[in-house]
C-alpha cells in the first residue's frame, strides 16, 4: 500500500502540468484548493471558499494545501506533458463568542502558467518557444454570522493581485534568443456573499460573487529594441452564483451536489465585447466512512470554460473524476488527500487539442480548541 | 503483497517511463494562439559602396615584418636609448635578432635621422605630425651592418666608427630588406627573445640595451589596384564602405539574424589564414570620405582560409544592424567598413565584387513583436 500511494505521488509529482489551454482568456478558473471539497467534485458553495458554510465551527480551523497540478495534451499524434507544484491555498476560520466567525483566505482565481513550442516556421527549423507563468489571486478576508445551528451567512472582501509574463524565445539551430516578455499586472476588489441552511439531513448553500472589475496594466519589453509599449486593459467579469446541495441519508454517508453559474457572454475588455460565453460546471460527490476517521471520498464533475479553443471556435468541455481520503493526526487534525483526473476536449475534430489533467491536492487541516483556563484553589 | 508488486513492476513502471517520455518539446497546444508573431527574412544588397587604401600604423604588431616582393616591401625601426658617457670604452656593438620565421633574409641597417614613434610611424608618416622627408624612413647614407636573419638569433657585429653618429645624432635602426621575401621578428614586447643592443667594452665587460620603442612599416607602391576594386587588406590597410538602406525594416522588429556575406577574390597572402572584421561607421561617409570615424572594436570577425573561388565568407551582425532599425536617432545606420583584423596582420589583400552572385548581401531575418492574451 504504501509503495503504491509513493508511485502515485511520483507520478503526480513528475509529470505535473498546467493546462494547454490556458493562453485562451485569462486561463484556467483554479477552484478552490482544498482536499476535502476537491475529492467530492469541488462543489464550490460547499467549500471553505464559501463565506456562509460555516454554520458550526466549535474550533479555529486552518487549512493550508500543496497542489501538484499536471497535464499531458494530445494533438495530431504528438502528445506531451507539463506540470508544476506549487503552494496550493490557505484557508482559516477563527470563531468568536456570539456565533460569529473571522475568515481569512489566501487562493488563487485564474491560472496563467502554461509552455508551449510552435512547429517549424515556414519550412525552416526555427520555432517559437513560449513561457508563460502567473495568474491571478485573491487574498481575502470575512466575516460569517451563525444563527441557531441551522443558518449561516457571511461576507468576504476579496482583494485580487497577482501577475503574468510570458517569454517569447526564438530558437534556431545556433541556439534561442528571447525576443519579446508580455508582463502583466492584475488588481482588483470584490465582495462575496454566501449563505448556507441545514435542515434535519439536508443542507443548502450558495453564493454570489459581485461583477469584477479587472484592472490589468501590459508592459510589452521588446528585447532587441528594449522599450516597454505599456497598456491598460479594464475587463469586466459579471456575477458568479454557485449553489450545492448536500445531504446525509445514513450514518457515515454523505452526498452533495453543487452547480456553479458563469454568465460571461456579457463579460468585456475595454468595453468591447471579450467573446467570452456563459459556462457552467455541476458536479456530484459523496463522502463515506467505512472504519471511522477513514473515509473514502469520491466525485464526477462536468462543465464547459468561458473562453473558446482558439483554434477550433469550440467550447472547451471538461469531465473529470475525483476521489480522495483522509487521515486524522491526533492532537492536530487531519491530512486530507484528493487526487483528481480531468478530461478537457473541444468539438471531436482529429486535429483538436485534448488534454488530460491531473490534479493532487495534499491538505493539512489544523483543528484548535480555546482553552479556557479554570483557577483552582487549595493546592 | 504479491499484487502490489506486480502492479509496481509491470504497471506503474511503464507508465512513468511513458509520462518521462511525454516530457519532449513537441507542438502540442500552439495552435491555441490565433495571430502569430510575423516572421519575415528580406535580402539587401548595398546601395553604396566605396574603398580606400591607407598607411596604417603597425607599431603595436605581434613581431615586427622584414622583407619585400613586387608589391610590397617592409622595414623594421627599432630605438634604443643608449647613454653616451660611456662611447669612448666601446670595443664592439652588436645587433641581436630572433627571426619567428625560418625563411633566411639578407638585410642591412642604417641609422635613422628623424625621430618617430611607434603608436603613429608608417611608410608616410615619421609620426603623427611629422612626415618623413623620404617615404620609408629618413636615414644617413652610411650602412652601419648587414647579416642574415636565420633560424633561432641573428648577431649583426655593428661598425663602431659610426657609433657617435648613431647615439648622438640618430633615433635608432632601420632595417631595409635585400632579397624578395619576407621573415618576422620578435618585437620588444618578448622580453627573452626580443631585440637587443649589446655593448662590449675594453675591459671585455657587456652591457646589454633592450629597445625603448620599436614598429615596422610597410609599402604598397608596387601595388597597381583599380581605383574601382573594393578591396580588404592589412599591412597596406584596404577598407571598403557598404551601405545598406534598412528603412523597409519596422523599428519593433527584433532582428533573430542578420548576416553579411559575400564572396571575394583573393589577390594577394602572405599567410593562410585570413582575418577580416566589420565596424559600425559613426560619421557620415559621404560627408567625410576616408576619414569618416568608426567603432574601434568590430562588430563581426571572422577568420577563413581561402580555398577557392567559391568561398563564401558570412559575418553575423545582428546586433549591429538591432542598433541600426531600432535606436535610429542614437545610432544612425552610417553603413560599415570592412577591414583586415587586426590591420597589422602580413600583408594580403582581397576584392570584393560590385556585381553579380559574389557580390555582398546583407540577410536580415527579423520577428515582430507578439500580441499579449487579451488582443491574439
Amino acid at each position: 500500500m504504501k509503495k503504491i500511494l509513493f508511485t502515485l505521488t511520483l507520478i503526480f509529482t513528475l509529470n505535473p502540468a498546467q493546462s494547454f489551454f490556458n493562453l485562451n482568456g485569462l486561463g484556467e478558473i483554479s477552484p478552490p484548493v482544498e482536499a476535502w471539497n476537491a475529492a467530492t467534485g469541488n462543489p464550490f458553495a460547499l467549500s471553505v471558499a464559501n463565506p456562509g458554510t460555516f454554520i458550526d465551527l466549535p474550533q479555529t480551523s486552518l487549512k493550508i494545501s500543496l497542489l501538484t497540478i499536471g497535464a499531458i495534451g494530445r494533438q495530431n499524434n504528438f502528445t506531451r506533458a507539463l506540470g508544476t507544484v506549487k503552494p496550493g491555498a490557505f484557508y482559516g476560520a477563527i470563531p468568536l463568542p456570539t456565533r460569529t466567525r473571522i475568515l481569512l483566505g489566501l487562493d488563487s482565481r485564474f491560472n496563467q502558467d502554461f509552455d508551449i513550442w510552435s512547429e517549424s516556421l515556414a519550412d525552416t527549423t526555427y520555432r517559437y518557444h513560449i513561457i508563460g507563468r502567473g495568474g491571478i489571486y485573491s487574498l481575502n478576508a470575512g466575516l460569517a454570522q451563525s444563527f441557531l445551528d441551522h443558518l449561516c451567512i457571511g461576507v468576504q472582501f476579496h482583494q485580487f493581485i497577482g501577475g503574468s509574463r510570458e517569454n517569447w524565445r526564438f530558437c534556431t539551430p545556433e541556439g534561442s534568443i528571447t525576443t519579446d516578455t508580455i508582463e502583466i499586472d492584475y488588481s482588483s476588489h470584490n465582495l462575496r456573499f454566501g449563505t448556507s441552511a441545514r435542515f434535519s439531513i439536508i443542507t443548502i448553500a450558495t453564493s454570489y460573487d459581485l461583477p469584477l472589475n479587472i484592472l490589468a496594466r501590459r508592459f510589452k519589453l521588446i528585447h532587441g529594441v528594449t522599450t516597454d509599449s505599456l497598456q491598460n486593459y479594464r475587463i469586466k467579469l459579471p456575477a458568479v452564483t454557485t449553489l450545492a446541495l448536500s445531504a446525509e441519508p445514513v450514518r457515515r454517508l454523505r452526498l452533495n451536489g453543487g452547480v456553479e453559474l458563469l454568465p460571461w457572454s456579457r463579460a468585456t475588455i475595454n468595453d468591447t465585447s471579450s467573446h467570452y460565453r456563459n459556462s457552467w460546471r455541476g458536479s456530484l460527490g459523496l463522502e463515506y466512512e467505512p472504519i471511522p476517521g477513514h473515509p473514502v471520498r469520491l466525485g464526477y464533475s462536468f462543465g464547459n470554460w468561458y473562453c473558446l479553443n482558439n483554434y477550433t471556435g469550440e467550447p472547451i468541455a471538461e469531465s473529470g473524476i475525483h476521489l480522495g481520503t483522509g487521515i486524522p493526526i491526533p492532537k492536530f487534525g487531519a491530512l486530507d488527500i484528493a487526487g483528481e483526473l480531468l478530461f478537457r476536449s473541444s468539438q471531436a475534430q482529429s486535429r483538436a487539442l485534448r488534454e488530460t489533467a491531473g490534479r493532487l491536492t495534499l491538505t493539512l487541516a489544523y483543528q484548535e480548541t480555546w482553552a479556557k483556563r479554570t483557577r483552582r484553589w487549595g493546592y | 503483497m504479491k499484487l502490489e508488486n506486480l502492479a509496481f513492476g509491470n504497471r506503474v513502471l511503464p507508465l512513468i517511463l511513458i509520462l518521462f517520455l511525454a516530457c519532449n518539446t513537441l507542438p502540442v497546444g500552439f495552435d491555441q494562439i490565433r495571430t502569430l508573431p510575423e516572421t519575415r527574412t528580406v535580402e539587401i544588397r548595398p546601395e553604396s559602396t566605396d574603398s580606400y587604401g591607407k598607411f596604417v600604423p603597425l607599431g603595436f604588431a605581434d613581431y615586427l615584418l622584414l622583407g619585400k616582393d613586387e608589391q610590397y616591401e617592409a622595414r623594421i625601426l627599432i630605438k634604443f636609448s643608449i647613454k653616451d658617457s660611456c662611447l669612448d670604452s666601446v670595443s664592439s656593438i652588436r645587433l641581436v635578432l630572433h627571426p619567428i620565421d625560418s625563411f633566411p633574409l639578407d638585410f642591412f641597417c642604417r641609422a635613422c635621422s628623424t625621430d618617430w614613434s611607434t603608436s603613429a610611424v608608417t611608410w608616410r608618416m615619421a609620426d603623427s605630425t611629422t612626415q618623413w622627408l623620404k617615404p620609408g624612413g629618413d636615414c644617413w647614407q652610411f650602412i652601419l651592418g648587414q647579416g642574415r636573419l636565420t633560424k633561432d638569433s641573428t648577431i649583426v657585429e655593428l661598425n663602431r666608427d659610426y657609433l657617435d653618429t648613431l647615439v648622438r645624432h640618430s633615433y635608432g635602426l632601420v632595417l631595409f630588406p635585400v632579397d624578395t621575401g619576407f621573415t618576422t621578428v620578435t618585437n620588444l614586447t618578448s622580453a627573452k627573445t626580443g631585440p637587443r643592443l649589446i655593448l662590449t667594452f675594453a675591459d671585455n665587460k657587456n652591457r646589454v640595451y633592450y629597445p625603448a620603442e620599436d614598429a615596422h612599416i610597410v609599402d604598397s607602391s608596387g601595388i597597381r589596384a583599380n581605383p574601382y576594386d573594393l578591396l580588404v587588406g592589412s599591412s597596406f590597410a584596404f577598407r571598403t564602405y557598404l551601405w545598406f538602406r534598412l528603412d523597409s525594416i519596422p523599428s519593433e522588429a527584433t532582428i533573430a539574424r542578420a548576416e553579411l556575406s559575400f564572396q571575394p577574390q583573393t589577390l594577394y597572402q602572405r599567410q593562410d589564414t585570413i582575418w577580416i572584421g566589420v565596424h559600425q561607421l559613426t560619421e557620415s561617409y559621404g560627408a567625410k570620405g576616408r576619414y569618416a570615424l568608426f567603432q574601434e572594436n568590430s562588430a563581426a570577425k571572422i577568420a577563413y582560409v581561402p580555398a577557392a573561388n567559391d568561398t563564401i565568407v558570412s559575418l553575423e551582425i545582428s546586433r549591429l544592424v538591432q542598433n541600426w532599425v531600432s535606436h535610429a536617432d542614437s545610432n544612425p545606420n552610417y553603413g560599415l567598413l570592412i577591414t583586415a583584423e587586426p590591420e597589422w596582420l602580413k600583408p594580403f589583400r582581397i576584392k570584393l565584387f560590385r556585381t553579380g552572385p559574389a557580390t555582398p548581401r546583407l540577410r536580415i531575418q527579423y520577428l515582430l513583436p507578439p500580441e499579449d492574451r487579451f488582443t491574439r
